[in-house]
């Protein structure tokens, strides 16, 4: 990450931030019907690759050897390929229905995209999303907190989630050189990670704060990821009586599936090499044409398809969300044509590419930073 | 979410929505589930389905929905309304109507107003076939369980809806007393329920339609006056048999503001304030205009702060450029209940003080002084 930035001087930057203030309004003013009905076939599709995922995973059961042992070796041999489909495409199926709830229904929802529909159900005061961190908590840590102070160091508790160096100029110490350990694990228990991140579980280690006072939230994130767990890992699996551990694996996998799809997705918003980060003495005082400046810089999309845009929530367009967070992100795609206009006008860099790439100097970044720096005075240019 | 329980849920509905059942479709329940597979079988208690299952054009500018809600709705008792939510262009709005009943069905009744965005949509967008959402029935103008011996009704325009299911409803019941219908309205031709209150008239000797229209072409013209309350009143035995004292019928007023506040002045001088009802369709209105700083008003979980004044925090959270969960704006359907962490506010309906931790409906509350809002 580097942090000397393509020079603006101030004159420039309230004329960058005029035309994208202008690009977000036309959207604002534009929003109706059209939006309505996309968020509301998308809850649609969500909901019957549920019941449909979730009916898939039971109907495996009835073609598991052992259920059929009693009719005939044969058949019960036979039914094994059915099985694998089943059990495969339900445990494939829930996992993706968790990934359309958690990315782009509910944190696009939670964002209050869709606030000015009027419907509860489309409300981010009454959206709840299929993930351990209450929806209200993540309101406060994400779309404050990060959204806010996108890409400052010591402000934007999103730089390494409290558990990694993902910017050289976080100071290293030797429990970093673990970085690439603590990366998979939060990749593969992310859901958990972002419930634990809401309640600033690392501010107990940092001293910042005690237990007392993370309590209070951490009870409810520990409630919603009973209700969650509960209801995959306990409640469905014993409705499958004997063959609890089939149906379990089944949702282990579906959660394990949308863990490291949502890991990979957000690590890529703004992780990749090029990608700025800003100390906070520079954005004392900013001003708005400053402040979209840093998110743009602070950000990178990545290229891809229709159905890859609406599977990542519309991280994909990371730079349009975090200049528009309020906009229905299924309209951050054309919005990103006018973006790039802009940012070519200003010689300002707009950081894309396709997920393989980006998510390559993500992780090179993540074994590169758990070693010390070289040269300890100056922070190295990754 | 839930306001209201209904006692006369079905079986499966109550299974449906039961703790164990909601848990296994965890977080948002399983209602949602049921209402993609078929709108119908919606859980929702505050937001309930319902096909327009007939429309009639009761004038050139109103009309009537016959409506088929789902199991969720609980009854009503004739003069009670609900929200009625509509959505148009993606947005979803809510406006109170009066429930009647009709033909088996539940009726509304709509009257396009000059710029009434939800009013002439309903008049002119809605077909036989779409499906709308009402609010559980509220309000408590309904008439009293025990029928008292005469009735006195006024209504002026569209206030004529609560009035006429409350009217059909004691007809129908087989109610002997006499009812007097006082009505105001421009001209004939834009009478709601002319012809049905004509026929009721000739079909019910108890029943006597006394019509007061502004182009004077009735017998009765003008505003509300003594002469007009004289008029309804001798068509009803007011003296009491035992005693010979001035007894007046129970009154139930609906329209505007003036007309209520006439009905209500007459009624207390003749000192029978106590059988006097009424229903207003629009909040009291506020000290609206008046822009002097009352004190800081600050919106916590938006993280910004604004010098309050003395409009409803609807208004300011709106004019902050917040968009908090808003319906009826009139202070009934609790869609902006909002907590209030902090200061103190006036319930611009009531007057009542609210200060400290509490939630309070935004569309109604006066900031006085400094406030904090869960918002």
């Amino acid at each position: 990450m580097n942090t000397n930035t393509t020079a603006m001087n101030p004159a420039q930057l309230d004329a960058f931030g005029a035309e994208i203030e202008a690009v977000k309004q036309r959207a604002l003013a534009d929003r109706g019907e059209r939006d309505a009905r996309y968020i509301k076939k998308l809850l649609k599709i969500h909901h019957l690759l549920t019941i449909g995922a979730r009916l898939s995973i039971f109907a495996s059961l009835l073609f598991l050897p052992a259920s059929l042992f009693g009719f005939s070796i044969a058949l019960s041999i036979a039914s094994w390929p059915l099985f694998w489909l089943l059990f495969s495409a339900g445990s494939i199926g829930l996992g993706i229905a968790k990934i359309l709830d958690n990315m782009e229904i509910g944190h696009n929802i939670i964002h209050g995209q869709y606030d000015w529909m009027g419907d509860p159900r489309f409300h981010s005061r009454h959206y709840d999303w299929d993930t351990n961190c209450p929806g209200d908590q993540w309101a406060h840590s994400h779309n404050y907190e990060h959204h806010t102070y996108t890409n400052i160091l010591d402000k934007d508790r999103d730089i390494g989630y409290g558990i990694l160096r993902m910017d050289p100029a976080q100071k290293w110490h030797p429990a970093y050189l673990a970085n690439p350990i603590f990366a998979t694990l939060l990749m593969l228990f992310f859901d958990m990670g972002v419930a634990l991140h809401g309640v600033e579980i690392d501010s107990l280690r940092s001293g910042r704060k005690t237990f007392k006072d993370v309590w209070p939230e951490l009870k409810l994130s520990l409630r919603k990821t009973a209700q969650i767990w509960g209801k995959d890992f306990i409640l469905y699996p014993l409705l499958a009586g004997p063959l609890f551990p089939v149906v379990l694996a089944a949702n282990v996998s579906a959660s394990v599936i949308r863990n490291i799809w949502s890991f990979s997705i957000i690590f890529c918003g703004h992780f990749p090499d090029g990608v700025h980060s800003f100390t906070e003495a520079s954005c004392e005082n900013e001003s708005r044409g400053r402040w979209y400046y840093r998110q743009l810089l602070g950000s990178a999309n990545l290229t891809g398809g229709k159905l890859f845009h609406v599977m990542s929530g519309n991280l994909s367009h990371q730079i349009e969300h975090h200049l528009f967070p309020d906009v229905p992100a299924h309209r951050y795609a054309e919005m990103s044509v006018e973006v790039r206009q802009i940012c070519e006008k200003y010689g300002l860099p707009y950081n894309t590419g396709p997920l393989y790439s980006q998510y390559a100097t993500v992780w090179v970044k993540i074994f590169k930073l758990a070693l010390p720096p070289r040269n300890p005075t100056a922070p190295q240019a990754a | 979410m839930k306001l209201s329980t209904n006692p006369s849920r079905s079986t499966w509905r109550r299974i449906a929505d039961s703790r164990l059942i909601n848990a296994l479709a965890a977080p948002n329940g399983m209602g949602r589930y049921l209402e993609v597979l078929n709108p119908m079988w919606s859980l929702d208690q505050n937001r309930i389905p319902a096909y327009i299952t007939a429309i009639h054009q009761e004038t050139d500018e109103s009309v009537t929905l016959m409506l088929a809600p789902n199991g969720e709705w609980p009854g009503f008792r004739p003069g009670q309304f609900c929200q009625v939510y509509i959505e148009i262009d993606g947005r979803l709005h809510s406006r109170s109507y009066s429930l009647n009943r009709r033909a088996g069905r539940i009726a509304i009744t709509v009257k396009a107003q000059a710029d009434g965005l939800v009013s002439t949509h309903i008049n002119r967008q809605l077909k036989v076939g779409d499906l709308i959402r009402l609010s559980p029935p509220m309000g408590e103008f309904v008439l009293p369980p025990q029928l008292p011996g005469a009735l006195l009704m006024v209504a002026a325009g569209s206030g004529i809806t609560p009035i006429m299911a409350m009217l059909e409803a004691a007809l129908k019941q087989g109610y002997k007393g006499g009812i007097t219908l006082l009505y105001y309205n421009r001209d004939e031709t834009n009478t709601l329920f002319h012809s049905r209150l004509q026929a009721l008239a000739s079909t019910h000797a108890n029943f006597s339609l006394l019509p007061v229209f502004s182009d004077g072409t009735g017998e009765l013209s003008g505003h509300f006056s003594q002469r007009h309350l004289l008029a309804a009143l001798s068509f009803q035995n007011t003296l009491s048999d035992h005693t010979g004292a001035l007894s007046l019928p129970e009154c139930f007023v609906c329209g505007p503001e003036a007309l209520i506040q006439a009905v209500s002045e007459e009624y207390r001088l003749l000192g029978h304030g106590e059988k006097f009802h009424a229903e207003r369709f629009k909040a009291v209105s506020s000290v609206s205009g008046n822009t002097e700083v009352v004190g800081t008003l600050a919106f916590k979980h938006s993280h910004c702060e604004v010098s309050s004044d003395s409009r409803n925090l609807l208004e300011q959270a709106e004019a902050a450029g917040l968009q908090p969960q808003a319906g009826c704006r009139m202070g009934i359907c609790h869609s902006c209940s909002c907590l209030k962490t902090e200061g103190s506010v006036r319930n611009m309906n009531s007057g009542e003080i609210s200060h400290g931790e509490e939630y309070i409906r935004l569309c109604i509350s006066q900031p006085l002084g400094d406030v904090s809002l869960a918002l």
